[in-house]
């Protein structure tokens, strides 16, 4: 039983859980709106792409790396799929080829990164700026209407009383957790984040892994492109504008280690649910916007600094 | 005569880690102007310890004193203003900033926040105290480990310390910086300093302290002074039983001669220069020469870690070329690296994980899933055979001791019998007892086949192990030699000869 609680203790998912719960108590103490099916639902479409990004940037993250071009990347995709299905392309095909053009993008990034030796910081950087502008380029500026049943199902469908983009996100979350914990890829990012030249003196392919990883990346921010084109039933090339910053964000709150090496991906989602909760909350509340932000901020170096204190309590 | 407050002096302390002690009830005085030995197997909390004093870590039970006055609050800072510095068993510099830069790290001369930039005049005096040779805008990376563990000493004596814990600083020095480690030792005792001294090279113990303190498993045994201790008493002590005294394990007769491994005149961009010699199947050869002398570089040059500029590699006699580490580590050629931190272990990582790192595909289905039971047990009977402590396969690693990771690096690469594998300074930093069994898990897989290449600064241990040897130096391998009956000095000497014979051997 001791044993068992200080597993319980030790685990990751544990604290943060914990930290949410309370932040939701707090908040419907205040307002009884908040614990309404009505507002969760709201609540869980409003996190759902920011928690698919999270996704995604968790693995880079763990990886030792970082992605900063998810939102632009997802711009690019939704504008994809607009793009063709204005000119007569069936929404399936141009979601497809979407979704190709996201991974694309990634792997193009895990290709600089790897190949040309660039840092991850850098060449993400690089990918935010190019992949906006050509989806800018395509559309030169304007946004599509895609009023397809697929997507309006998808922005507004329900399935067993929930909305799809909650099936999407524990899609994502249930692949990754199962990816990261239990195959050799994952074992891979671990160790890779937690030392790459050791990684490679173990004869691990890191410049393969790596390609792999970004293009991952790329592939959530295309899946998140698809819930966004579904909710906004519209392909707004400036869609998604700073989105990255708030993934990783999500990522940094729940808890995975910055530094690379450590950490699981659930956590994210309850980083992402945070977040969420209190953009919610406060709106519900009616604190002005701005206020929201200086909060989130807060959060953030609070989120890092309590885990800092634990781990060095164990001295 | 009155008796001289102690510099440091522990009362009942205890040490525990999430709910596990480590250390109970030591009671211990360190003097001041002595150098005072810490004896241990693996894990028997010396480095604990070491890191209590040095304000590392905070004490769970007892009290601590520095100089009389109680130590609290205690932190690494504390302890440095005060003149106590602690030397880490696991390196720790700024590998990018210069090594008059890492010594004087903190300390730097300055005016308004502007370094005057006198580090390398301040590093004269130290270099002259302690006769290492470094070069004083060297960078930390550029470094050997003998080397790095000197800029570690001068980091100590910057700061005027007039305590120094030093956690196995000889661990990669040969012997004759040894020697030059022990004058510095004496130096510092003759001003008044003390040192404490953790080691498992027990001569060296035995040879300059004044006073040794054992520990087993968390427990102090005793604290006597050292003229009324030799080997045996230390190692009894320390192992809590009748066993001793160290015995190599017979070697494997070879019947076949079958070539595993050939090199002919492989050079290197790492320095190794035309290097030839060959390894059979069940052989164990060792490269025998001294620190920096291009043994580990031979190594990294034949597996693939770095480019080679000439000569072939024959395996089993088909030719070897284009190599890298992922295509070796296929055809079951692995290297066993010498620094366990920075190349062979992933310090994020659980023991079970970094135990099958290199062998995830054959824990996997071909779709990547890893077989986590299966996974599990091997590894459990991995470290079960090289007795790591604690047995924990989901332990963090980080947390392990010194010693114990040694022996997780070592399970891991030979978990799998590999066809051919190379040994850097495979028994660094542990125990007596656990030495023995590494000496023994080394000739069973020579036994079951596979050919060994052996590097280690032990002389003695490369003698009592290898069937064959050569004699190694400025990355060329000179003649060959067999141990069998050889004395240690016979050997040192036909290395000397072998530096006037070829004035080569020695230009470094
Ligand atoms: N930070 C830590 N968290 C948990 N356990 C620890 C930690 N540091 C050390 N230990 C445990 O404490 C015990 C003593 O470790 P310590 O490093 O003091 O051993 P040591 O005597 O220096 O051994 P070695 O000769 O192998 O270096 C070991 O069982 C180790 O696993
Ligand atoms: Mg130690």
């Amino acid at each position: 039983m001791k044993e068992f609680l200080i597993k319980f203790q030790r685990y990751p998912l544990t604290w943060i859980v914990l930290v949410a719960c309370l932040i939701a108590l707090t908040i419907s103490a205040l307002s009884p709106y908040f614990l309404t099916v009505n507002n969760f639902t709201n609540l869980m479409k409003q996190v759902s792409i920011v928690a698919i990004l999270a996704a995604g940037q968790s693995i880079v993250i763990i990886s030792g790396g970082i992605d900063l071009s998810v939102g632009s990347v997802l711009a690019l995709t939704a504008v994809t799929i607009g793009w063709l299905v204005q000119n007569g392309v069936s929404p399936e095909i141009a979601t497809a080829c979407g979704v190709a053009v996201g991974t694309f993008a990634g792997f193009i990034n895990g290709i600089v990164i790897a190949k040309g030796k660039i840092p991850p910081f850098i060449a993400t950087l690089g990918m935010l700026g190019i992949a906006r502008g050509v989806a800018l380029v395509i559309t030169g500026g304007v946004s599509y209407q895609v009023l397809t049943p697929l997507f309006l199902f998808i922005g507004n469908g329900k399935l067993l009383g929930f909305p799809i983009p909650i099936y999407f996100v524990i899609v994502a979350y249930a692949a990754t957790h199962f990816m990261l914990s239990r195959s050799r890829f994952g074992r891979h990012v671990y160790a890779i984040g937690g030392d790459e030249h050791v990684s490679r003196l173990e004869g691990i392919n890191v410049d393969g892994r790596k390609i792999a990883i970004y293009a991952l990346s790329g592939f959530f921010s295309a899946v998140a492109a698809v819930v966004m084109v579904g909710r906004l039933a519209s392909t707004p090339p400036n869609v998604a504008f700073g989105i990255e910053l708030q993934a990783i964000a999500a990522v940094i709150i729940g808890g995975i280690s910055f530094a690379g090496g450590r950490g699981i991906v659930l956590t994210s989602f309850v980083g992402a649910l945070i977040m969420a909760m209190i953009t919610n909350g406060l709106n519900i509340l009616g604190v002005s916007s701005f206020w929201q932000q200086v909060l989130i901020g807060i959060v953030i170096i609070a989120a890092v600094w309590v885990d800092n204190i634990k781990s060095a309590r164990r001295r | 005569m009155e008796n001289p407050t102690p510099s440091v002096r522990l009362r009942g302390v205890g040490k525990s880690f999430g709910g596990v002690s480590v250390l109970r009830s030591v009671d211990l005085d360190i003097m001041p102007g002595e150098i005072h030995g810490l004896v241990g197997e693996n894990g028997a909390g010396k480095s604990t310890l070491g890191k209590i004093i040095g304000g590392y870590y905070s004490i769970s039970d007892g009290t601590l004193e520095a100089f009389g006055r109680p130590a609290d609050p205690w932190t690494p800072k504390d302890a440095l203003d005060k003149g106590i510095a602690i030397m880490h068993q696991e390196l720790q510099l700024v590998p990018e900033l210069t090594v008059a830069e890492n010594v004087f790290l903190g300390i730097e001369d300055q005016k308004l926040g502007v370094l005057s930039g006198t580090e390398k005049d301040r590093l004269t005096p130290i270099v002259e105290a302690t006769g290492f040779e470094v070069d004083p805008s060297a960078k930390i990376v550029d470094l050997s480990i003998a080397d790095r563990q000197k800029i570690e000493v001068m980091r100590a004596l910057a700061r005027n310390a007039r305590v120094i814990v030093m956690d196995e600083p000889t661990s990669s020095l040969s012997a004759d910086e040894t020697q030059r480690l022990h004058e510095t030792m004496k130096k510092l005792r003759a001003s008044g300093g003390t040192v404490v001294y953790v080691s498992h090279f027990l001569d060296n113990i035995l040879e300059v302290c004044d006073a040794v303190t054992i520990l087993r498993d968390g427990d102090l045994v005793r604290t006597a002074p050292c003229a009324g201790e030799n080997k045996d008493s230390l190692v009894s002590a320390m192992l809590g039983g009748g066993r001793s005294k160290i015995a190599f394990p017979d070697k494997s007769r070879l019947k076949e001669r079958q070539s595993a491994l050939e090199v002919r005149s492989l050079s290197s961009t790492n320095g190794t220069r035309e290097a030839s010699f060959h390894v059979n199947r069940g052989e164990i050869v060792g490269l025998i020469g001294l620190v920096g002398g291009g043994r580990t570089e031979i190594l990294r040059a034949v597996i693939g870690a770095d480019k080679s500029t000439g000569g072939e590699v024959l395996v089993q006699g088909k030719p070897y070329g284009d190599r890298s580490i992922a295509e070796s580590n296929r055809r079951g050629i692995v290297m066993v690296p010498e620094d366990r931190r920075k190349q062979g272990l992933i310090m994020t990582l659980a023991v079970r994980s970094n135990m099958t790192l290199p062998h995830l595909s054959s824990f996997a289905t071909p779709f990547g899933r890893i077989l986590a039971a299966t996974e599990k047990s091997r590894s459990r009977e991995a470290i079960e055979h090289f007795q790591v402590k604690p047995p924990d396969v989901d332990g963090d690693i980080l947390n392990y001791s010194g010693g114990n990771q040694q022996k997780v690096l070592l399970a891991k690469w030979l978990m799998r019998d590999p066809e051919i594998v190379f040994l850097d300074e495979p028994s660094r930093g542990v125990d007596v007892g656990a030495r023995q069994r590494i000496h023994e898990a080394i000739a069973e897989l020579a036994g079951r086949g596979t050919a060994v290449l052996l590097v280690s600064s032990e002389l003695e241990e490369v003698l009592g192990l290898s069937h064959r040897a050569y004699l190694v130096a400025n990355g060329k391998v000179f003649d060959e030699l067999v141990p069998e009956g050889k004395t240690e000095g016979e050997v040192l000497r036909a290395l000397f000869q072998l530096q006037q014979r070829f004035p080569e051997a020695s230009a470094h």
